[in-house]
């Protein structure tokens, strides 16, 4: 290899695709790590904080495409306030200052501003690709400027964003000239929507093959926008309020007909409780489904529906599906690999919709499951042993069972071994959720068996500090850590101060960690941002001494290349 | 061997940029919707009483002193220092659903009272004490601006069950300083009237922006019908709101 002269090397490197992998191969030599420099295109940043766009930019000049992340994964449930950070906009500026041919974005839990997609509009010419996921701060003025401004747009996908729906004419600012949008998202906004913009888009686009409709598009014109574009393979239908006699309703059964391209199916954000009937003639192809925002369908409708679909591979539903409804997936449903089952009702009691029989179910018929996040209200021990055996090709494992707290509701004990099973038969498991009752005893199990482990998610579980430690000590992969309202304190949290460089960020609220023993580990570990986030207490934790023995609400801490942010606002303290 | 050794300073800058510059997750990409709903919390929290009720019906006497044991453990954590948890005896992030859905969620629910029943309120009533039995709600946040506040604030509507613990729950959010001094400090030089008052006493009008895109005044439907259409809140200067054609003054 090292007398091959550079371009050869390059060459081999294109085949490289995999971020590890490029990080790995830059490890080797200077020569390589200089090849492999120059020759990246798409980076990927799991937390903006952890570098900065001066870095980014001196070691990788020819980057085209940019993934960032920003808050923490918590802010997803409100714990993180809203004005904590991760804000695009430096990166934007510093990425147009430089001239680089920036081609893709894609962010995540970031903060971003009209102004910030107004200069990204205008800065990179061969711009294509904009995805933003659950990201804030920006209004419908935005999606304008990306409209106008970029030529060349291939995608424009928002997912789960807020959206300030000005309710301006965003849609008719793509001028007559784009053709060629592939991906076209916008099923989070919440206002009205220029239908007559819209088709002629649509109409426009021949290479469209991505369209995710908000609510406010009606079934007429679902309609003829399935007619004009019968080559969608991905479409997320808005609003589907039909009377099954009207002409609407016949239009829409043609043109679905038509679409024999359509592998994935989403939305129904409003939802009739019949005729998805009309969607039957296509279910033999589809091989993604989602049908969790469809609350008011009924669990016979989906399951009529589901029966058709024989490819599924992806399936997301919600609970008033029922373990009958489960049972007819495992049945019907042979190449499925990822499975969620998300809460219809929450306001509590009455139809427990899912137990854990529909779990073992699915893991019964479905034997190249591999990812799950499954929001019951009960399960046992039992139960789980099972589902691990029948499936130990878990990479992913979500279990939230919605009533706190709760143990095996048979035997009343912990959910402990159940757990445990699963870590010790799923080999390849990189992501695991904990819920129900829960001693030290089920980490114990985790550091022992959770080999592949990157990330954990706990919260209201075990008794002490060696939990928290069993973790840390045993789960060498593990990146992500998140936990809440568990028994952790100062000795788990300091034990082991370079476990932290291996991982990306650690997330302790409402445990028993204290302000010294934060001040200890900031001291300890300077290549960390420790962060106290503290609404109200902040001012008053340093005054009040009590040799900082005060519990901290909320601990941040990641590692980083460029020390403390400048961008904090006064309620997160670094130390 | 030429180009084979390894720099130190090369590789320990690589090593560091390569621990930033890491690896996808192994959690859904970026390009899947709607990701990552998390675990679940369960509650044996001190001022959750009730937690107790909802273990009374489980057989087994051993399940419930544990859990039980575990709520006194729990009832020791300092509990999370959030002002609308605080005022509304709420668990923040409950159920861990993001914040996009739990609203579809609740806007589905909501129309779906509305619809069926004129005394809304009343059914709602009746939902919220089967709720709190379990003391499992679910949120409903929607954005708040104050004419002149660049920030925008959230609050969650279904901690409220009426017009006066929303407005009381704004102008504490609003119109009380954030110094971080005790509200015992403050010299009461902030007095806030309700907002809502339509006459515009204090200068300012609670108005909102329903499903249609209009902007109505705050007070004049029925909670249960208010919830049910209610996108998001503004706190307008009364000069601003009597301009509004659409107001109901």
């Amino acid at each position: 290899m090292n007398y091959f002269p550079d371009e050869v090397v390059e060459h081999v490197f294109d085949f490289v695709t995999s971020h590890k992998d490029r990080n790995a191969i830059s490890l080797v030599c200077k020569s390589w790590y200089k090849i492999e420099r120059y020759s990246r295109q798409k980076v990927f940043i799991g937390n903006c904080y952890a570098t900065n766009p001066e870095r980014l930019l001196r070691r990788f000049p020819c980057l085209k495409s940019l993934t960032l992340k920003g808050k923490p994964h918590f802010a997803d449930f409100n714990l993180v306030p809203h004005e904590w950070g991760g804000f695009v906009q430096p990166w934007i500026e510093a990425l147009a200052r430089s001239r680089v041919g920036l081609e893709e974005l894609r962010l995540k839990r970031m903060v971003v501003t009209d102004e910030s997609l107004e200069l990204l509009s205008r800065s990179f010419v061969n711009f294509k690709s904009l995805v933003l996921v659950s990201c804030e701060g920006f209004t419908t003025d935005g999606l304008a400027s990306i409209a106008a401004n970029c030529r060349h747009l291939r995608d424009l996908d928002l997912q789960e964003n807020e959206i300030d729906d000005h309710r301006g004419q965003w849609l008719s600012c793509f001028p007559d000239t784009c053709t060629t949008l592939v991906t076209l998202n916008f099923a989070c906004l919440e206002g009205e929507t220029n239908l007559v913009a819209l088709e002629r888009l649509v109409a426009r686009s021949p290479n469209l093959k991505s369209l995710k409709l908000n609510r406010a598009v009606p079934l007429d014109a679902l309609a003829r926008l399935m007619s004009c574009a019968p080559q969608m393979v991905d479409l997320g239908v808005g609003s589907y309020e039909n009377d099954p006699d009207s002409e609407s309703y016949l239009k829409l059964q043609a043109a679905i007909k038509k679409c024999t391209s359509l592998r994935s199916l989403s939305g129904f954000l409003e939802a009739a409780p019949h005729c998805l009937s009309a969607f039957h003639p296509i279910c033999h192809n589809l091989t993604s489904l989602n049908l969790s925002y469809a609350a008011e369908i009924h669990g016979s409708h989906l399951i009529k529906l589901i029966q058709h679909c024989k490819k599924l591979q992806r399936l997301w539903i919600l609970d008033s599906i029922g373990d009958k409804g489960l049972e007819v997936v495992a049945s019907t449903c042979k190449e499925l690999q990822e499975l969620r089952v998300f809460p219809s009702d929450l306001v509590g009691g009455g139809n427990t919709a899912v137990t854990e029989e529909g779990l073992v179910a699915i893991s019964a018929g479905c034997p190249k499951l591999h990812s799950i996040l499954y929001f019951c209200q009960q399960m046992t021990n039992a139960a789980l042993v099972t589902v691990a055996k029948n499936c130990p090709n878990f990479i992913r494992f979500r279990l939230c069972i919605l009533e706190p707290n709760k143990p095996d509701h048979v035997t009343s004990q912990p959910l402990d071994e159940g757990f445990g099973a699963i870590v010790k038969a799923c080999k390849n498991l990189r992501r695991l959720s904990l819920s129900g009752l829960l001693t030290d005893q089920v980490f114990l199990y985790i550091g022992m068996y959770a080999n592949q482990l990157e990330m954990l998610s706990i919260a209201f579980a075990g008794d002490t500090d060696k939990g928290m430690l069993y973790v840390l000590n045993g789960c060498k992969k593990m990146k992500k850590l998140e936990i809440r309202d568990s028994p952790f304190g100062d000795t788990a949290l300091l034990a082991d101060v370079s476990k932290y460089e291996t991982m990306r960020s650690l997330w302790m609220s409402s445990c028993e960690v204290t302000l010294s023993g934060c001040k200890r580990l900031a001291e300890k570990a300077p290549w960390l941002n420790v962060e106290i986030i503290n609404e109200t207490d902040n001012n008053r934790m340093e005054e009040n001494g009590h040799e900082g023995r005060q519990k901290v609400d909320k601990l941040y801490l990641y590692r980083t290349v460029v020390g403390t942010r400048m961008d904090a606002p006064p309620f997160v303290w670094i130390l | 061997m030429e180009g084979g050794s390894v720099s130190g300073s090369a590789s320990a800058l690589s090593n560091d940029e390569n621990l930033v510059v890491s690896c996808e997750d192994s959690s859904s990409p970026v390009g899947n919707e709607q990701l990552e709903l998390g675990l679940t919390l369960s509650l044996g929290r001190k001022g959750y009483p009730d937690c107790r009720v909802a273990y009374a019906d489980d057989s087994s006497s051993s399940s419930s002193s544990s859990s039980l044991s575990r709520a006194s453990v729990i009832a020791g954590i300092k509990q999370t220092a959030d002002s609308m948890a605080a005022t509304s005896g709420q668990v923040v992030g409950w159920p861990p659903i993001r914040t996009y859905r739990m609203n579809s969620m609740v806007v589905n629910q909501a129309k779906t009272l509305v619809s069926e029943d004129q005394n809304s309120e009343i059914r709602q009533e009746v939902n919220k004490n089967r709720t709190d039995a379990t003391n499992m709600r679910n949120s409903m946040f929607v954005k708040v601006t104050m004419d002149g506040i660049p920030i925008g604030r959230k609050i969650d509507l279904n901690a409220h069950k009426c017009y006066e613990s929303l407005s009381n729950t704004l102008e504490e959010m609003f119109l009380k300083p954030k110094t971080g001094l005790s509200t015992r400090e403050t010299d009461g030089r902030m007095e806030t009237p309700v907002k809502i008052l339509p006459d515009g006493s204090s200068g300012l009008v609670l108005t909102y922006e329903d499903k249609e895109g209009d902007w109505m005044l705050v007070g004049d439907v029925p909670w249960g019908m208010f919830i049910g259409s209610v996108r998001r809140l503004r706190i307008m200067k009364t000069s601003e709101a009597t301009g509004k054609a659409q107001m109901i003054l």
